[in-house]
């Protein structure tokens, strides 16, 4: 194996986990986390060469943000089924799975784009200029976007119920 | 503790569930198909890119050779007479000999029968201003085209002239696979342009023998219709 493909695999190993965190937080689906972030991981070592010496991880996130809003942008395509999805009860969980629930479940309000911001200021822990950088906007439209996001979830009483 | 603390620290809470892991073997082929065909269309771009380039310049160049202009013999003009009074615009070419500088004018030419005719001059300006008449030619403007090409070896060393009839913006001449400056200035009163080239160590050898190529283009850089034929 290559010195290149050697550092990939540390680097997978290194990041996966903070990276399917912040996928689910930016779909909402586990499945399709798990599936993002292969893709990006697939799209980071087409480019590993390039980027290995510079910042891998802040690559992998940008590819990451990026794929869930581009995906949010294509025409949506919804399959039928007779078939209802399971609905958990509120108050089954303990605590913390109680708080991951209604978590996602304000996360879910919010565009993708708002989504992909306040995931990248509040989960990342980025900065407005950085935020707009990764996502190829201004500044403006991060702060604007972010303070919308943050209202859309604050109507949410559950979640500051539950956060709280 | 802030809204937004709250919000942040129900985002690092972990998922209750783990993820599944990631097949790296399968990422990494993914990829490295990936690349390789992102190489190929970087390369195929490349080559694309250049291919456009390559038949741009082959394109120009079989346009450029589409409008090859023809080959015209040097005429050897009769001597004037001092008696060849100007008409019109004189012309300075620019060319300094031993006798002074090298002009061309058209002369209107009284004849015994018929209508009177013109004669393109080749003279020699003296610094006092007294033209002295090196040769003429008679000239005939019925047909568009080049006309009266000439030589002014071995009396000048103005080693091309001639005139064009009919509108024209720019002229090309080659001698020997080597092309000439050429300068032309219009005669209004005629409605013809008068076109001379420049000395050059490559046009010293030019005589009433030699073969020169000459190609008359509009304002589009197109080769006009009359812009080849033969002058004479």
């Amino acid at each position: 194996m290559a010195r290149g493909d050697v550092e990939f695999v540390e680097f997978v190993q290194a990041s996966t986990g903070r990276l399917q965190h912040a996928a689910y937080l930016l779909t909402g689906d586990r499945h399709q986390a798990e599936d993002d972030v292969q893709t990006a991981l697939v799209r980071v070592y087409t480019a590993w060469s390039r980027i290995r010496r510079q910042d891998p991880f802040a690559y992998a996130r940008k590819v990451l943000a990026n794929l869930v809003i581009d995906r949010w942008r294509r025409p949506y395509r919804e399959d039928a089924t007779e078939e209802l999805p399971e609905r958990p009860a509120p108050g089954d969980f303990v605590d913390g799975v109680a708080v991951q629930e209604w978590l996602m479940r304000a996360l879910g309000r919010l565009s993708a784009r708002e989504r992909a911001i306040v995931v990248l200021r509040h989960f990342w822990d980025l900065s407005e200029a950085d935020v707009a950088v990764e996502l190829g906007v201004s500044v403006g439209t991060v702060k604007s976007t972010a303070s919308r996001a943050l209202a859309k979830m604050r109507m949410s009483d559950e979640l500051v119920e539950r956060v709280s | 503790m802030s809204d937004i603390d709250r919000l942040r620290d129900a985002m690092a809470e972990p998922p209750a569930q783990p993820f599944a892991p990631v097949d790296i073997e399968h990422v990494m082929r993914l990829g490295g198909r990936r690349r390789a065909r992102r190489r190929l269309l970087t390369g195929a771009a490349v080559v694309s890119a250049f291919l456009v380039v390559a038949g741009s310049v082959v394109g120009v160049q079989i346009f450029r050779n589409a409008q090859v202009p023809a080959s015209i013999s040097v005429a050897a003009p009769p001597p004037a007479t001092a008696e060849v009074r100007p008409f019109g615009t004189i012309v300075d070419t620019g060319v300094v000999d031993n006798q002074g500088h090298a002009v061309l004018y058209f002369a209107r030419v009284a004849r015994t029968t018929g209508p009177a005719g013109y004669q393109l001059v080749l003279a020699h300006k003296s610094a006092d201003g007294t033209i002295t008449p090196v040769s003429a030619e008679n000239a005939d403007f019925t047909d568009g085209g080049f006309r009266g090409v000439a030589t002014g070896h071995p009396v000048s060393f103005l080693p091309l002239y001639g005139y064009f009839t009919g509108s024209v913006r720019q002229f090309k001449a080659t001698y020997q696979g080597d092309e000439l400056s050429v300068f032309d200035r219009a005669v209004p009163e005629l409605n013809v342009t008068l076109f001379w080239a420049a000395p050059k160590s490559s046009a010293e050898d030019i005589t009433t023998a030699s073969v020169v190529q000459l190609a008359a283009f509009d304002a589009a850089g197109n080769l006009l219709a009359n812009g080849s034929g033969p002058g004479r």
